[in-house]
């Protein structure tokens, strides 16, 4: 017989609405989230909180979910992108993230996305650099994150970047081909 | 010299070319998190959850195995080893030599010598504590290049694969070389990192057979090699694959289905296995490492002459895709760029207990890229020519004859690539440089060829049909992994029918659905292409012949169109797609056909579609402790028309900071056989701060009606970036690194020798 | 205090039982008589148990709520930093960033923005973490309560740099910046972001007073002889004194201590400029 430690009894507000739950303590929130949360968008890639993929917001900022455990979760707010829809941040990154394509096969793109919420909700100015620091702890093995860097370019429009490829002397963007 | 302005260039991704640029329903999906993987656990009743007891050592005999304690643990539904497999007790695409359930020996630290089935994933892995084995070791063949004389892994010893690739006199060109360049070159094993590790559900259909979900790269060929292992008839196995996070050949082998299967018909309940990373890492496949020496030779006018390589390829404990990498290996390994007069290009595979290598991107051929074209530099180098000029005299032009005798088909000469890519933005030197910083451009080409190859069966086909609901549902037995493969396929049904994209259901990855053969070699775009032209002009005619009827009209003067059939003038839908189903009934059209070879009697060598690429680097090395940073990279492609914008330049971009991990950080190393790493905390992927601006110009001018427009590019862009990468990091400080991935405090090291004394 | 040896591990994160505490010196307590672990943020502790795959058989979490273990205060020259501020509150505190101008630079290079959520600057210093070497240089102290109740310990007297056992709660974090006492910080990885500390160099000038500091393969140290060296030599180094600093102390491996002079050398130059 497996000796079962200890539950606790647990609210917290996911996407807005209230959830109890009776879960032994150590639980991540990760584990929370897949098993009674019902959510599919927030995904395991490595569970010691390396690569992003499980990345929620708690109380509005960006966290990996499966180093949040269940003991630190009372009271607290929880949003994923399943409750974001109105947001117009979200709105916004996912406008930008789907016009450029930045996704291959999507596993990371979540958790990119609340990353990049987060980023535009707490920062007082999130330029480009920002929102590429935002997601510093974001892997993405498909697409080398070419497209994101053009989706951010599209979320924090400005002066062009300084580039490798343009010539002081040639007037069009990305320099003569 | 090329005039820059006659060539067909376009850079993807720019304003001037978004007209093109489309992004189609399955992206949205995917970024609002909808898409369904194969890690999401199924709605089904009476799920079980799989474990596997994996032995920890490198190699061993199995002395007893005990799971009598495990099958009276709670919840414990079934507990399996290998008297329990049915069938053959073995897998692999060219040799079936790795055990689903090890007997009496153990190969490599991931080897399964049991499974669990229980009722909770933790009640799963408690009995499988439960389970006991002792093993007795026996010696570890931990280094590849001396397996061959160590204890044999498996009869026949350790040496799997040897082969030899000769053109010509070797030794009498040798001699007449007036300059030799030798250099040994060693490439890392590194491991796919896909985000979603291996994982899926196998469900018994109640009649004795079942039918697996799973993340995988060829459903057909699952079905086959998971009936065998399980006594079943291949009509009893389906193979579902769902959208997977991510395989780039990591998954091409059979990962869980095996032992779900298994489970899942011991029990005779739908069973669950999915890896965590740590147990990934550990069982999964890499990359084969290859330490080759290098020997090329050219005259006094830089023609190359002579080229010999002689290379050892680390496959691990089990053959898995070893033999058919050892082969594109050796296919790369003779340049096939260049023209050469004689070349003996051998390669030998070994057996080790260094864990399972196999399919992964590039398959070998960047492997042997890295080495061919860093030899080009040091010849180029030691007469005092540019790399450019010196590659701009051997490159072979288009209608000769590839470097195997056989005919190849590229869409645009070698020589423009290099023009283009000598005139590269990157080779401008930046202003205001930081003296702790230098700075450095290099460049390298690669070829790279579609399909299986080598006169391998390589048949695909597809379908096509008209569902009930009037919806058009196109079925590839393809597997959309991150590819972009949905998106092209919509793309290219709704500009050639034409219809909306919303009008298009694309089913991939059943085996019980058309075959279209593995999606690997960089050939799902080359198939789709040929089975959609194949059909769509056919059925758009029958779909207008049954509007023109019911209309009473011409059928010649009805278009296919978005929702419906149209008429051409004036412009408007005469009906809709779901009337002519109710009418029709389906409209099946299927094709299926043989991969393009090189026409002509003789068997086919290598491969006859062919891509191009010339990669720029620039880099900055940091004179304080030897890292690098690529700062951009430069791409030039010649590989046919491209379909859908987006997916191109992503395949190209992803594929080249794959390159630029295994140049920079990544390795899997083993000490005495164990895998030193077991998760993204230790094996580090390049970051989004760690990839570089990349740019991706197109090279193409090939019209839509050639035969061969297209080509597959989901390997092209890791074919030059690592020796483009070396090849600036000795433009910017002097040192030539030819051991991946480059080591910081080597290279320090290097760099304090070239400097004055201090 | 003796108390009845209890199993120390579990191995499913489910049976791990969690000791709630009212205020810490009842953690502590609680920490004692149960053998469990006081954690923070446990977002290098939860790495470890899960590769493990054994997980304490109880913990006691310190709480941000307890008076003085979050936010940072500002007295003069004088910091006070609860030890379980997120490394997050740290990059954006007005008060650090006007005082120590590369810190919120260097912060971009500590874990990854959704770690620096969780983790806590008192877990960071007590794993030895990419701040010890610039808590080292400021001479940071820590206020901790043990067995010995409530007192202060030089944070390079704690404990936890050779064993981390309950030994000892830390509270807060106390440190000095005297205006105009330049700090120069620099952190070399495997990659660019995100990366396990390879070695990361702090230097501070306070008056003629010059400190250097390390942190990362070779564990936490201040950089004692070459502090003397440079008191000497007018505040400069070459490479090969630092290279030589870190040598004498068998401080990581060759390659990476010949990286880290050059880079202790480049810093000392830019804290003089």
């Amino acid at each position: 017989m497996i000796p079962t430690g200890e539950t606790q009894s647990l609210s917290f507000r996911l996407n807005g609405q209230p959830l109890a739950v009776e879960v032994p303590p150590a639980t991540s929130l990760l584990d929370l989230l897949r098993g009674p949360g019902g959510l599919t968008s927030v995904r395991a890639g490595c569970r010691i909180g390396r690569c992003g993929a499980c990345t929620v917001l708690l109380d509005g900022r960006s966290v990996p979910a499966c180093l949040v455990p269940a003991w630190r979760l009372e009271g607290r707010r929880v949003d994923t992108v399943e409750g974001l829809a109105r947001d117009p941040h979200y709105q916004a990154v996912a406008s930008a993230l789907t016009w450029e394509s930045a996704l291959q096969c999507g596993y990371c793109t979540p958790g990119i996305v609340l990353s990049l919420v987060s980023c535009l909700r707490n920062e007082t100015e999130p330029d480009r650099d920002r929102l590429a620091e935002a997601l510093a702890g974001n892997l993405c093995r498909c697409t080398g994150y070419g497209g994101l860097r053009r989706a951010l370019e599209r979320l924090a429009p400005g002066r062009p970047r300084a580039s490798h490829f343009s010539d002081p002397s040639d007037p069009t963007p990305g320099g003569s081909s | 010299m090329i005039p820059d302005t006659d060539l067909p260039v376009q850079t993807l991704g720019t304003d001037r070319q978004r007209e093109h640029w489309w992004v189609g329903p399955e992206t949205a999906r995917r970024v609002a998190g909808r898409t369904a993987y194969a890690t999401d656990v199924p709605p089904l009743d009476g799920l079980l959850h799989g474990a596997v007891l994996r032995c920890g050592v490198a190699h061993a005999r199995v002395v007893s195995l005990d799971v009598r304690g495990a099958r009276a643990m709670p919840g414990v539904r079934a507990v399996v080893t290998a008297e329990d497999v049915p069938g053959t007790n073995g897998f692999g695409i060219v040799l079936r030599d790795q055990p689903v359930l090890c007997r009496d020996r153990v190969r490599f630290e991931g080897d399964a010598v049991a499974a669990v089935a229980a009722d909770t994933p933790e009640q799963a892995r408690a009995a499988l504590a439960a389970i006991e084995v002792t093993y007795e070791p026996l010696p570890i063949v931990g280094d590849a290049l001396s397996a061959a004389e160590a204890w044999p892994l498996h009869e026949g010893g350790n040496l799997l694969a040897e082969h030899t690739l000769r053109r010509g006199e070797l030794d009498a060109a040798l001699a007449r070389c007036a300059l030799v360049v030798e250099q040994d070159y060693r490439t890392p094993r590194q491991m796919h990192a896909f985000m979603e590790t291996e994982g899926g559900v196998a469900i018994p259909d109640g009649r004795g057979g079942l039918c697996v979900q799973v993340g995988c790269q060829s459903g057909h060929r699952d079905r086959l090699q998971l009936a065998d292992i399980l006594g079943l008839a291949p009509e009893q196995v389906t193979i579902r694959a769902v959208a997977t996070g991510g395989a780039f050949g990591g998954k091409d082998e059979l990962t869980v289905q095996p032992i779900a299967g298994l489970l899942a018909l011991r029990t005779g309940r739908p069973v669950r296995l999915q890896l965590d990373r740590f147990e990934s890492c550990r069982s999964g496949i890499k990359r084969h490492p290859v330490v080759a020496r290098v020997t090329t030779g050219c005259d006094r006018d830089g023609r190359l002459l002579a080229h010999r390589v002689d290379a050892v390829l680390d496959t691990g404990a089990y053959a898995s895709l070893g033999p058919a990498v050892l082969e594109n290996y050796l296919d790369h390994a003779t340049a096939p760029l260049y023209r050469i007069e004689a070349y003996q290009v051998h390669g030998r595979l070994l057996y080790t207990n260094n864990g399972v290598a196999g399919a992964f991107r590039g398959f070998g051929g960047n492997q042997a890229t890295f080495a061919v074209e860093s030899q080009m530099d040091a010849l180029a180098a030691r007469l005092g020519l540019t790399p450019v000029e010196f590659r701009r005299r051997n490159l072979r032009r288009p209608g000769e004859p590839g470097s195997r005798g056989q005919p190849v088909r590229w869409t645009r000469p070698p020589a423009e690539l290099l023009h283009l890519a000598a005139r590269s933005p990157l080779w401008r030197p930046s202003p205001g440089e930081d003296p702790r910083w230098l700075e450095g451009t290099g460049l390298a080409m690669g070829g790279q060829g579609n399909g299986l190859g080598d006169g391998l069966p390589d048949a695909g086909g597809g379908r096509l049909n008209l569902s009930p609901e009037g919806r058009i549902r196109v079925e590839f037995g393809f597997v959309d992994y991150g590819q972009n493969l949905t998106e092209l396929v919509i793309r290219r049904v709704s500009e050639a029918l034409p219809c909306a994209p919303e009008d298009i259901d694309v089913v991939l990855g059943r085996s019980d659905g058309p075959d279209s053969g593995p999606t690997s070699a960089s050939r799902s775009t080359v198939v789709v292409d040929q089975v959609l032209r194949a059909v769509l002009p056919g059925w758009a005619r029958r779909l207008c012949a049954e509007a023109a009827r019911r209309a009473g009209l011409p059928p010649e003067a009805l278009v296919c169109g978005p929702g419906g059939i149209w008429s051409r003038t004036p412009k408007r839908r005469l009906c809709r797609y779901r009337e002519l189903a109710a009418s029709l009934g389906p409209v099946p059209a299927e094709h299926r056909g043989d991969f393009p070879v090189a026409p002509g009697p003789t068997p086919p060598v290598g491969r006859f579609l062919q891509l191009l690429i010339a990669t720029v680097a620039r880099v900055a090395v940091d004179r304080l402790s030897g890292c690098v940073r690529v700062q951009a990279l430069h791409h030039i492609t010649a590989a046919g028309r491209v379909i859908h914008p987006p997916g191109y330049l992503g395949q190209i971009e992803g594929a080249a900071v794959m390159g630029l991990g295994m140049t920079l950080t990544e390795d899997m190393p083993t000490d005495d056989g164990r895998y030193r790493f077991d998760n993204l905390d230790q094996y580090l992927i390049p970051t989004l701060q760690d990839a570089p601006e990349q740019r991706v110009d197109v090279l193409d001018d090939t019209p839509a009606d050639a035969d061969y427009p297209v080509r597959g590019v989901g390997e092209l862009g890791i074919e030059a970036v690592a020796p483009a990468i070396v090849a600036a990091i000795e433009a910017a400080c002097g040192v030539r690194v030819r051991h991946l991935p480059v080591d910081p405090d080597r290279l320090l090291a290097a760099l304090r020798d070239t400097e004055h004394p201090v | 205090m003796t108390t009845a040896p209890l199993p120390l591990t579990v191995t499913e994160r489910s049976q791990m039982r969690v000791l709630s505490a009212d205020g810490p010196e009842a953690a502590w307590q609680l920490a004692r008589r149960h053998r469990a672990p006081l954690v923070a943020g446990a977002t290098g502790v939860q790495p470890v148990w899960e590769r493990q795959a054994r997980w304490p058989a109880c913990v006691v979490p310190l709480s941000a709520d307890w008076p003085g273990f979050a936010g940072v205060t500002v007295t003069g020259d004088r910091l006070d930093i609860g030890a379980l501020t997120p490394l997050a509150s740290l990059a954006g505190a007005p008060a650090l960033a006007r005082r120590l101008p590369s810190l919120a630079p260097f912060m971009d290079r500590v874990a990854s923005p959704g770690v620096r959520q969780l983790a806590t600057l008192g877990g960071n210093l007590v794993a030895g973490g990419d701040l010890s070497a610039l808590a080292l240089v400021l001479e940071a102290e820590l206020r901790v309560f043990s067995g010995a109740g409530w007192h202060h310990l030089p944070l390079s007297a704690w404990p936890g740099w050779v064993r981390r056992e309950p030994g000892a709660l830390i509270r807060s974090v106390h440190l000095s910046i005297p205006r105009g006492c330049p700090v120069v910080l620099e952190k070399l990885g495997h990659r660019e972001r995100f990366s396990p500390p390879r070695i990361t160099v702090a230097c501070a000038r306070l008056g003629s007073d010059v400190r250097v500091a390390v942190s990362g393969e070779g564990g936490p140290v201040r950089l004692a002889a070459l502090e003397a060296r440079l008191a000497r030599a007018g505040g400069q180094a070459s490479a090969a004194d630092g290279e030589q600093a870190l040598a004498e102390l068998d401080w990581g491996n060759p390659g990476l201590r010949a990286a880290g002079g050059r880079l202790i050398a480049h810093l000392l130059g830019r804290l003089t400029t």
